[in-house]
C-alpha cells in the first residue's frame, strides 16, 4: 500500500450555534488506502455524519488538513469541491435520494451530466453501471415504481458510473429490509473486490461485519481502528 | 453543464408542476396581452387620425379667423396673388345644420359654401356629374353638390341628377354626387349639400366666410407658405397673429405627439400588470426552491457548482416568461382583432411586438435572478437534510 487514497491530519470541526461551540470532531487522524473496505461506526453525536461529510468534500475542516488523491481539500473554494464530488466521490444515502421526475437511468445520468459528458457517452456509462447492480431491465422506471432495495441499488448505480476512488455510504441499509441489507452489502462488497475503496458509515454492526477495517468514533476522536473480526463483538 | 442541459432540467422541473407553471406564465400572459391590445389602441387611434387629416388634401394648408378677426373671399385670393408657394386657395363657408327637401321627403345637411378650388385641394372625388366651377362661383348659379347620404334618403331610388333640392326655401339643382366618405372631422361627411361659396352666402345673406383652404406647392415648401401667409394676414388685420395658420404636415406633427404619448401611457398601464406577472413569477420560483431543496442538495452532492443550479433555475424563469410572453402575444393579437368589433381601429405593430417580447424576457430573467440565487447558494449537507 502506497501513497493513501485519502488522508485526514489533525482534523477539527467546530460549529457554531449561538454562542455555544460544538466540538465535532476533536483531532482525527486517519488513513485510507486504495481497495480498503471501512465502517465508520459510532453513537449519534460521535461525530461520524460530520467526518462523512468532511471526507465526501461536503463540508471544511475548520482545523487540520485533508488530502484526497494527493489534492489538499482544504483550501478549495464550493465549485472546486463540487468538482471533486463529481470527479473522485459517489455518494450512497439512507433516503437513497433519487430524484422521482426522473427515471433510473436519468438518476444515474445526472451525476455524468455534470461532468459535461455527451448524451451517448453518459447514456453507455449508465446502462454499464445499472448492469452492474444487476438493474439492466429497469432503466426506463421511475423511483416509485421501484422497491427499496431497487432504488438503493439505483442510487449505487449512480455513484459508480463516475468510476469514483471511493464509494461513501452513509447508512446504506438502515431503510431496507433484512433481504435487501443482504443484497446491498454484497453489492458493496463485490465492487470492493473489484477496486472500488468503499466508506461504509453505519450503527448496525452486520453492516460493519462485512467490512474489513472498522474506525470507531466517541465524542469526535477516534476510540479504536482495526480490522471488523476484533471489534464485532462490541456494540457501541 | 452546458446551457442545453440547463434547458433540459428545467423542462423537467416545469412539466413536474404543469398547472403552477401555468397559472404563473397566466400573469405574464395577461401582461404581455394586455401590452399588445392597448399598444395597438393607441397606434390604430393615430393611424385614424392621421387618415383623417390626409383627407385635407395634400399639403392643404388651413387658415382661420383668430380673436374676432372676419375673414373674406378677398383674403383668399390675396393669398394666392401673393404668396408664390401656394398653388390655390378657396374660401369655406359652414352655413351650418338645415334641412334638405325634396317633395316629401326632408334630411338634414350641413350647408357647405366653397370656392371651385376646394375640390382640387381637398381632392373630393365625385361618384356622379360633376363639381361646380369657377363661372359658377362667379354668376351665383343655384346649383349644388351633395354628399352620399342625401341620395337614399331624399330620392328613393330615383337619379338625383337634375332633381331640384329645398334649402331654406329656395331650390337648387343636383350637378354631382360626392363618393362615400368615413365619418370625419372638419364636417365634411356624407350628409353635406355643397353649394357654390357666392350662392350659399346669398342664401344666407351674408358675405362672411369661415376659413380658408389653401394648398402649397409641395411639401417641402409647406413650412415657408404657412409663415408667408401669416405675415400677410397680420398686416392686414393690424394685430398680431389674429388667424391660425395650420399646415397638414403641423397637424401630422401634433396627432403623432399625441399618439406617441397615449400609445406610451396605455403601453407603461399595462406594462405594471407585466410587472405584476413578473413578481409571480418570483414568488412561484422562490416557493418552488424551497419544495425543491432536496432536488438542489442532491445535485450538489453528485458534482453540481453553483453556476449549475444557477443556470437550471434562472433558465426556468426564462422559459416560464418567454412562454408566457408568446401565447400573451397570439393573445393580445386577437383581443386587438377583437376590439375592432367595438368600432376601433387597432394596430398590432411589429415594434409593439418586439418590445412586449423583449420585456417579457427582461421580466423572467430579472425576477428569476434572486430565486435561482438563493437556490446556488444552499448548503449541501443542509439540503439534503431538508425534509
Amino acid at each position: 500500500m502506497a501513497t493513501p487514497v485519502l488522508h485526514l491530519d489533525g482534523i477539527h470541526k467546530t460549529y457554531h450555534m449561538g454562542d455555544v461551540e460544538v466540538h465535532a470532531l476533536r483531532g482525527v487522524d486517519l488513513e485510507i488506502f486504495r481497495g480498503e473496505m471501512v465502517g465508520i461506526m459510532g453513537p449519534s453525536g460521535s461525530g461520524k455524519s460530520t467526518m462523512m461529510h468532511i471526507i465526501g468534500c461536503l463540508d471544511r475542516p475548520s482545523e487540520g488538513r485533508y488530502t484526497l488523491e494527493g489534492e489538499d481539500v482544504s483550501i478549495k473554494d464550493d465549485d472546486a469541491l463540487a468538482v471533486l464530488r463529481n470527479r473522485h466521490l459517489g455518494f450512497v444515502f439512507q433516503e437513497f435520494n433519487l430524484l422521482p421526475s426522473m427515471t433510473a437511468l436519468e438518476n444515474v445520468c445526472l451525476p455524468l451530466t455534470y461532468r459535461g459528458l455527451p448524451t451517448a457517452e453518459r447514456t453507455v456509462l449508465a446502462r454499464d453501471a445499472l448492469e452492474q447492480v444487476g438493474l439492466a431491465d429497469r432503466t426506463g422506471h421511475r423511483p416509485n415504481q421501484l422497491s427499496g432495495g431497487q432504488k438503493q441499488r439505483v442510487a449505487i448505480a449512480r455513484s459508480l458510473a463516475t468510476r469514483p476512488a471511493i464509494l461513501l455510504a452513509d447508512e446504506p441499509t438502515g431503510n431496507l429490509d433484512t433481504q435487501a441489507q443482504r443484497d446491498i452489502m454484497e453489492i458493496l462488497g463485490g465492487l470492493n473486490d473489484a477496486g472500488i475503496t468503499v466508506i461504509v458509515v453505519t450503527h448496525d454492526p452486520a453492516v460493519a461485519t462485512h467490512c474489513r477495517r472498522v474506525i470507531r468514533l466517541l465524542d469526535g476522536q477516534i476510540l479504536s481502528d482495526g480490522p471488523s473480526a476484533e471489534t464485532a463483538g462490541e456494540v457501541p | 453543464m452546458n446551457l442545453a442541459e440547463a434547458f433540459r432540467s428545467a423542462l423537467s422541473g416545469l412539466r413536474g408542476s404543469i398547472l403552477r407553471s401555468a397559472l404563473t406564465a397566466l400573469g405574464i400572459i395577461i401582461g404581455v396581452a394586455a401590452v399588445i391590445t392597448l399598444i395597438s389602441v393607441g397606434q390604430g387611434a393615430g393611424q385614424e387620425i392621421t387618415a383623417e387629416i390626409d383627407r385635407l388634401g395634400a399639403n392643404a394648408i388651413l387658415i382661420g379667423p383668430r380673436g374676432g378677426t372676419q375673414l373674406s373671399a378677398r383674403d383668399a385670393e390675396e393669398i394666392v396673388r401673393r404668396v408664390p408657394t401656394v398653388l390655390q386657395a378657396s374660401a369655406r363657408f359652414d352655413a351650418g345644420s338645415t334641412k334638405a327637401k325634396w317633395g316629401i321627403h326632408t334630411h338634414d345637411v350641413s350647408v357647405l359654401g366653397v370656392g371651385a378650388e376646394y375640390r382640387h385641394i381637398t381632392g373630393l372625388q365625385l361618384s356622379q356629374g360633376r363639381f361646380f366651377e369657377s363661372l359658377d362661383v362667379e354668376r351665383r348659379t343655384r346649383v349644388l353638390v351633395i354628399g352620399d347620404g342625401l341620395v337614399e334618403d331624399l330620392f328613393r331610388g330615383r337619379a338625383p341628377i337634375g332633381e331640384v333640392v329645398n334649402i331654406n326655401g329656395q331650390g337648387f339643382t343636383v350637378i354631382g354626387v360626392l363618393e362615400p366618405q368615413d365619418a370625419g372631422f372638419g364636417g365634411s361627411g356624407n350628409d353635406v349639400a355643397i353649394l357654390p361659396l357666392s350662392t350659399a352666402q346669398r342664401l344666407y345673406t351674408t358675405d362672411r366666410i369661415s376659413s380658408i383652404y389653401a394648398q402649397a406647392e409641395s411639401p417641402q415648401v409647406s413650412d415657408l407658405a404657412v409663415t408667408h401667409i401669416r405675415t400677410i394676414m397680420d398686416l392686414k388685420y393690424g394685430r398680431e397673429r389674429s388667424v391660425n395658420v395650420t399646415s397638414q404636415e403641423q397637424l401630422l406633427d401634433v396627432v403623432r405627439t399625441i399618439t406617441a404619448t397615449l400609445t406610451l401611457m396605455l403601453g407603461a398601464i399595462a406594462g405594471i400588470s407585466l410587472l405584476v406577472g413578473g413578481i409571480g413569477i418570483m414568488n412561484i420560483m422562490l416557493v418552488s426552491v424551497k419544495e425543491r431543496t432536496r432536488e438542489i442538495g442532491i445535485r450538489k452532492a453528485v458534482g453540481a457548482r453553483k453556476r449549475d443550479i444557477l443556470a437550471q433555475f434562472l433558465v426556468e424563469s426564462t422559459l416560464l416568461s418567454i412562454g408566457g410572453g408568446m401565447v400573451g402575444i397570439f393573445l393580445g393579437w386577437f383581443l386587438a382583432r377583437v376590439v375592432t368589433l367595438f368600432g376601433l381601429t387597432t394596430a398590432v405593430t411589429i415594434n409593439a411586438v418586439l418590445l412586449a417580447f423583449g420585456f417579457s424576457l427582461a421580466v423572467g430573467l430579472f425576477f428569476g435572478v434572486y430565486p435561482a440565487a438563493q437556490a446556488a447558494k444552499l448548503d449541501p449537507i443542509e439540503a439534503l437534510r431538508y425534509q
